[in-house]
């Protein structure tokens, strides 16, 4: 394998597309993005992989030891731009050096992946879902990841076809599934490969498709957001009152006193007046 | 210096069937990459191996809620939904809950936790939980002995009749807390509080 000495550099020109995606307010004021990485380098070292703020370069989140087919949870970002960095984890391994500035959007989730033979890793950015299934629904996506095969079918045991012909780095849609463990059917030309998967009602989730020691195939698969199983309706009665009671009679006590005090005075007023009158008679 | 192919389109494979949807549109997240390959000749295909997860095993649940700053050191019994899907309370005043619906505390998703103000007559497991503050400290204990840590992200006054359903009940990428109590004001011709306080929780990383 040829030294590489230099740096190679390139820039992403991935086009911004709103997202019509409903956020309230109040949510969506200061509401985080979130970014996971996923090592998924078949032939690649282990990494260590940390995000920290472009100014002033402080650290926010460090994941040491990262090995292939290990993808993290998800770190909670304000929005903003941080640098991405990866590095071997055992020096001398053949582990890239990897230096990225990464985006952080408001209510976003976005797995960052780096993909593809040791020789021509490189850096693959996708956007995850954030959104609820039907009710009663799971919902998953397949990645293709494998760098031996180019073209990968996968259908769940029930016949929901999650990849047509993927080829190396394809993101397929989510389709509804139904929730439980069941299996998903691999196919290439060189035949078919079973993996369980087990789909988590009101998830949305990730296969990554990917290579195998042996140079067969399996899936890795992650939970990419959660829901309720069901969504309750409206809220809820937690309050009988007994706060709100005590607080109006603790008002009705003082103005009681009040009144009390301003009847007090007004008599005294009116007695003194009274004795004035009786005396200014008297007089 | 040899190129390193980088084929970086977030390309489509499409999934068929009435149930695919269309896949969200990409978005700029990373720019500026270098990639230096490292001078280690190349190793063998390896097995893929999962990082570890603290995610609790299947039937694990939540025992118990402790707040500190608001002296909140409570039991949490399951809680279901009544016939018209609403929200049952816990039956205890000195109890709060955890929907069985909901996530479990440590795994993906929101945790939905619940308990009364008050009753007609006393105060409630949360009748501080309006004096909470953003950064405080919420612990919940798991049945596996483990216990998984968060702080107060917000809270929000809502009216019932408005309930923000899909901030409270959403999908999270990772484990939440809520956490839902009433509030006031009170009506004291229908004897309910308008109001529901809901105390978003983000775990500590």
């Amino acid at each position: 394998m040829p030294r590489r000495s230099l740096p190679f550099t390139l820039a992403l020109a991935l086009a911004l597309v709103p997202a019509a995606v409903a956020v309230s307010p109040a949510a969506a004021a200061d509401a985080p993005g979130y970014i996971r990485v996923a090592h998924l380098s078949p032939d690649t070292a282990a990494a260590d992989i940390s995000l920290s703020a472009l100014s002033g370069g402080t650290t926010l989140y460090e994941l040491t030891d990262v090995p292939y087919g290990g993808v993290s949870k998800y770190m909670t970002l304000t929005p903003g731009t941080y640098a991405l960095a990866m590095a071997p984890s055992v020096a001398g391994t053949n582990t890239p050096v990897v230096n990225a500035d990464i985006e952080v959007a408001s209510g976003k989730a976005v797995t960052i992946a780096a993909v593809g033979p040791n020789a021509s890793i490189n850096i693959k950015t996708i956007e995850d879902d954030l959104t609820a299934p039907a009710a009663g629904t799971s919902r998953a996506r397949v990645v293709q990841a494998s760098t031996t095969q180019n073209s990968i079918s996968v259908k769940t045991a029930a016949g929901v076809q999650l990849a047509s012909n993927a080829a190396f780095g394809d993101v397929g849609s989510y389709a509804d599934v139904a929730p439980g463990a069941t299996t998903v059917t691999l196919t290439t030309s060189s035949g078919d490969t079973p993996a369980d998967v087990d789909f988590a009602d009101g998830a949305a989730q990730t296969l990554f498709v990917v290579d195998k020691a042996s140079g067969g195939l399996t899936v890795v698969s992650v939970l990419d957001s959660s829901t309720v199983t069901e969504t309750p309706v409206g809220g809820m009665s937690t309050g009988g009152g007994a706060l709100a009671i005590a607080a109006r009679s603790g008002e009705q006590t003082l103005a009681g006193g009040v009144l009390l005090a301003v009847l007090a005075l007004a008599l005294t007023l009116a007695g003194l007046r009274g004795r004035r009158a009786e005396t200014a008679r008297r007089a | 210096m040899a190129a390193v192919a980088c084929a970086l389109a977030v390309g489509g494979t499409v999934a068929s069937g009435a149930a695919a949807r269309p896949a969200p549109a990409p978005v700029p997240v990373a720019q500026h990459v270098s990639v230096q390959p490292a001078a280690a000749p190349a190793a063998p295909l390896q097995d893929p191996q999962p990082l570890p997860a603290d995610t609790p095993a299947a039937g694990v649940v939540p025992t118990r809620l402790l707040i500190p700053d608001i002296g909140v050191d409570a039991a949490l019994p399951p809680l279901s939904l009544d016939e018209n899907r609403v929200l049952l309370p816990p039956g205890d005043l000195d109890t709060a809950g955890w929907y069985t619906g909901s996530a479990v505390p440590g795994a993906v998703g929101p945790a939905i936790l619940a308990g009364h103000v008050d009753d007609t007559e006393t105060a409630g497991v949360f009748a501080r939980l309006h004096e909470l503050q953003p950064g405080a400290s919420i612990t919940v204990q798991l049945s596996d002995g483990t216990s998984r840590q968060y702080r107060m992200d917000r809270s929000e006054d809502v009216a019932k009749a408005e309930f923000p359903t899909e901030q409270v009940y959403g999908p999270t990428p990772n484990s939440q807390l809520r956490i839902i109590t009433c509030n006031g004001p009170y009506d004291f011709d229908a004897m309910h509080y308008r109001n529901n306080l809901v105390v978003f929780a983000v775990p500590v990383e």
